[in-house]
């Protein structure tokens, strides 16, 4: 009786322990003190999501997405492959920190433009060095030093030339090496490339083997002509770009990953693991270490001018997780610094401690939601159809019940203020009762219209928009049946055309409208509905061209009404991204590309 | 030693025939290795896929693979380039092995200590609340022990990390997350197999003969009680590097060989998911070989049998 007495007496013992420790409020947890972080002297209680604990070293652990298939900036085409991608490789130009329009000094001491702007001369800086590691890395757990075994580390390869970057520029125009982001060239007017891209499209479009290696020759040899007559390099230290026409992106456009340099020998020599941390050469604030497929580390690079001016990392650990919520758990334990672009909280997280803690920041993003109409398809050909998905969507509940009010309804193209530009007296609202006029009108019975089906991926997030579109059709008289498809099966599908209408989304790769617009370009490997207007082809490329600001805005509101009008492309949210930040970290700042330098990160000690 | 040999071939034919079943079913899969969200211009995507040989017509890739899988090369990651795949599962490979050998380790520990304790204390309440106890690591899911572990230990209390595996503080929750599974089923095979042993005749003399407790359990019982726990066992370990540790993996973000395989196959990275299915089947066949040598050279009643 008695032993059975003492089991109870545990039992509840052990009961009260656990549920005391569960009853608190979570927004409590982290409570800043001055004691824990040293960060100057707080008289109001500021909450945080994650425990706050300085670390004891200067070490950065942070992650900005999964495993990184490309650190080449010729390849990198993943918004989370860019941080590390600009704390490697620098730029002709780098951009500030406050303002991503502005070029500030990169591996380009100075830099000037002939009058006409159509030739650009980037004078290089003397203390430009490539930079390699020899060794291995590890990183004390206990005192976060940095410790290098078996070589002597960060290792001088030799100075950064003209010969480098006249590599890097054609070595992404080569006709046989596979370049994303080769449009970057056409969309900065690169002399030649109006040329190049028409030879390029000539050699995609032909099926006849024989004539197809006759075109893949001219196109190569557009190439090599384009080696003498758009760059030069009269010496070593200046390199020379002619362009086309005027580019209003020159020269921020230069620290974009496609055209940041990348030293010849060692990608000559090396090929395609010239990325390999044994292997590379660098010339940014940071050196890679070491490279796994869990987590990078790199190590402070002494050779950088950049340190003479500012303030950075021994050493910085970008985990890929292959799960984010156990990386933001771990954020939670206070274990971890930063998770960002694609390490971001879920929508759930951001509804529930939006404005309750202070180290969630969000920001205006240009991702943009969509949903694509195909006109070639029979149940769709009508323009009014079309146009009756655009008014029949709710965008405000959408952004409230599936973005949990964390995003921006747009019925509109560009974002309004994106790059300057801000909609005319257009774009779609939510309007059902115009739904049903327009489907009566295309020939339908009051309240009904035709069936399709909408394609859409399978993640919480396309397939909840999907969902909510698919209701908001109905609605109007619509018979929509939802079609799941994996990642990798729902952009091939769009590209041929097999979808009646589809979730799509698209973001902004600069500062310009051109970014959106192009989407929609006859020739545009995006423009999936195959919507093809030369009217507003011409629009979008006189906007582009165009110097005054004004005309600018007008040109490209009279291209966005025609491509609103067609009903192909339906906007229907801008994000916000979010990221979770510990408030000893500075230098991260939200832009609206979300691109993250982080040259520019430190920690704020006392 | 003949036995040995026989199932080592035909493991060996089982693991061609599972290899190129894989082969093929990945790239009838819809999608492939360089389709994106964001997809790539159809020249870049052209010049990938003549790169990894996918232009080529199917069985001249499947020879090239054959070919050079038996050297041991498994060709590049189709989502890095600059990374083979053999170096990936390189990575990979001590990281399962760590997580799924320390929960066995700890499992069989825990599991033989409380088997004894309830066998030798068969029908009373300590061995019902014993096996209740254990019923519940059978019964609930890792993906619902792990996250309350999690909440619990790491949220709430701070005493261990949510993440990784490299310290003795990252370890304990995926540890005890993947062994609590093991735990109970060792317990209970045990258990199970005491009890049989501990009512055969032998045991009765033993304790007739007046033998100490100790003796009578730890050399008159204990090892022939194990036999069921052993082959088991074995199973797991096999198990465990055909993939089980998976939702572990998941939660804990381990860079293990069963979450390397489940990205390949989201990614259709085809290479790393021809090279992980080899490792896989290599180390199945592997590790149930050496069970079942070991087995009948611990239990000669197996050898007569056979």
């Amino acid at each position: 009786m008695k032993t059975r007495m003492h089991r109870w007496k545990l039992l509840f013992v052990l009961a009260g322990m656990v549920s005391a420790c569960t009853c608190n409020d979570n927004t409590n947890k982290g409570k800043e003190t001055k004691s824990e972080t040293n960060a100057g002297t707080a008289t109001q209680e500021v909450k945080y999501f994650g425990k706050v604990k300085m670390p004891k070293g200067n070490v950065l652990r942070m992650s900005a997405g999964p495993a990184l298939e490309h650190l080449d900036p010729g390849q990198i085409s993943a918004a989370w492959e860019s941080p590390y991608g600009e704390a490697l490789i620098e730029g002709l130009v780098n951009r500030d920190l406050n303002d991503i329009n502005k070029a500030i000094p990169g591996l380009a001491e100075t830099w000037e433009s002939t009058p006409d702007g159509m030739t650009w001369t980037f004078h290089l800086r003397e203390g430009a060095r490539w930079s390699g590691f020899e060794g291995t890395v590890s990183i004390d757990p206990e005192t976060d030093k940095v410790l290098v075994t078996g070589g002597p580390g960060v290792v001088d390869l030799g100075e950064v030339t003209a010969s480098d970057v006249r590599y890097s520029f054609e070595r992404c125009l080569d006709p046989d090496v596979a370049c994303e982001y080769r449009v970057m060239f056409t969309d900065i007017f690169f002399a030649g490339m109006p040329e190049y891209n028409a030879l390029e499209q000539a050699y995609t479009a032909e099926k006849n083997p024989a004539k197809k290696k006759a075109k893949k020759a001219a196109w190569a040899a557009q190439f090599k002509k384009m080696k003498s007559t758009s760059i030069e390099t009269p010496d070593e230290y200046t390199f020379v770009l002619h362009l086309d026409h005027v580019s209003s992106l020159m020269p921020k456009i230069m620290s974009f990953p496609v055209f940041r340099p990348v030293r010849k020998d060692t990608a000559v020599k090396f090929g395609d693991k010239w990325t390999r941390p044994e292997n590379g050469a660098w010339s940014g604030p940071y050196v890679l270490a070491q490279s796994n497929d869990a987590q990078m580390i790199l190590v402070h690079n002494p050779n950088s001018w950049w340190w003479k001016d500012h303030m950075g990392f021994d050493a910085i650990i970008g985990s890929t997780p292959k799960t984010f919520d156990a990386y933001q758990n771990d954020y939670e334990a206070g274990n971890v610094d930063v998770c960002m672009v694609n390490c971001r909280p879920e929508p759930k997280m951001v509804e529930e401690y939006r404005d309750k803690v202070a180290d969630l920041v969000l920001f205006p993003e240009s991702r943009l939601d969509y949903v694509t109409v195909n006109e070639h398809d029979p149940a769709l050909k009508d323009v009014r159809i079309r146009q009756a998905i655009g008014f029949a969507i709710n965008r405000n509940r959408i952004n409230r019940e599936v973005h949990k009010d964390n995003d921006a309804p747009s019925g509109t193209f560009v974002p309004n203020g994106f790059a300057g530009h801000t909609p005319g007296d257009y774009g779609y609202t939510y309007d059902p009762e115009k739904a049903k006029r327009l489907l009566t009108e295309a020939g339908f019975a009051p309240g009904t219209g035709p069936k399709i089906v909408m394609k859409h991926r399978i993640a919480s997030r396309n397939k909840g928009m999907a969902e909510a579109v698919q209701r908001d059709l109905q609605a109007v008289g619509f018979t929509v049946e939802l079609f799941p498809l994996d990642a990798k099966v729902h952009s091939p599908a769009l590209r041929k055309g097999e979808y009646q209408i589809a979730e799509a989304g698209w973001g902004a790769d600069y500062e310009d409208p051109k970014t959106y617009m192009i989407l929609a370009v006859s020739s545009s490997a995006y423009n999936y509905p195959k919507w093809k207007d030369p009217e507003y082809d011409r629009l979008v490329e006189e906007a582009f061209r165009a110097s005054d600001p004004t005309e600018r805005v007008r040109l490209n509101r009279l291209a966005e009404k025609r491509l609103l009008d067609s009903g192909t492309l339906i906007p229907v949210t801008t994000r916000f991204a979010s990221m979770l930040v510990k408030p000893y970290v500075e230098g991260i700042v939200g832009n609206i590309l979300d691109d993250h330098q982080l040259r520019f990160v430190h920690f704020r000690r006392r | 030693m003949k036995a040995a040999i026989k199932s080592i071939l035909l493991g060996v034919v089982a693991l061609l025939v599972v290899t190129t079943i894989t082969f093929f079913l990945v790239r009838f899969a819809p999608g492939g290795p360089f389709d994106r969200d964001k997809p790539l211009p159809e020249v870049a995507q052209k010049i990938l896929n003549e790169k990894a040989g996918l232009d080529k017509p199917m069985i001249v890739q499947y020879g090239k693979f054959l070919k050079n899988a038996l050297k041991g090369d498994f060709g590049p990651s189709y989502t890095d380039f600059s990374r083979n795949v053999q170096d990936v599962i390189k990575e990979g490979l001590p990281v399962t092995a760590k997580v799924g050998g320390l929960a066995m380790m700890v499992a069989i520990i825990i599991g033989l200590f409380f088997a004894i304790i309830a066998s030798l204390n068969h029908s009373t309440w300590l061995d019902s609340w014993i096996t209740a106890g254990m019923t519940v690591g059978i019964v609930i899911p890792e993906f619902v022990i792990g996250p309350i572990l999690i909440y619990i230990f790491s949220t709430k209390l701070g005493i261990f990390d949510p993440r990784g595996l490299e310290t003795p503080r990252q370890a304990v929750l995926p540890v005890a997350t993947l062994g609590a599974y093991y735990i109970a089923v060792i317990y209970r095979y045990t258990r199970s197999g005491m009890l049989d042993v501990l009512r055969e005749a032998y045991v009765l003399t033993a304790v007739a003969k007046g033998l100490s407790r100790w003796r009578i359990i730890v050399i008159h019982s204990l090892w022939a009680g194990l036999r069921p726990t052993f082959t088991y066992t074995g199973v797991a370990m096999a198990g465990i590097f055909g993939g089980s540790t998976i939702v572990v993996e998941r939660m804990f973000d381990l860079p293990g060989i069963a979450n390397q395989f489940v990205d390949a196959v989201t990614n259709r990275n085809y290479t790393m998911i021809q090279g992980t299915t080899i490792m896989f089947g290599a180390m199945i066949i592997t590790v149930n070989t050496v069970v079942e040598v070991v087995v009948k050279l611990i239990d000669p009643r197996t050898r007569r049998s056979s």
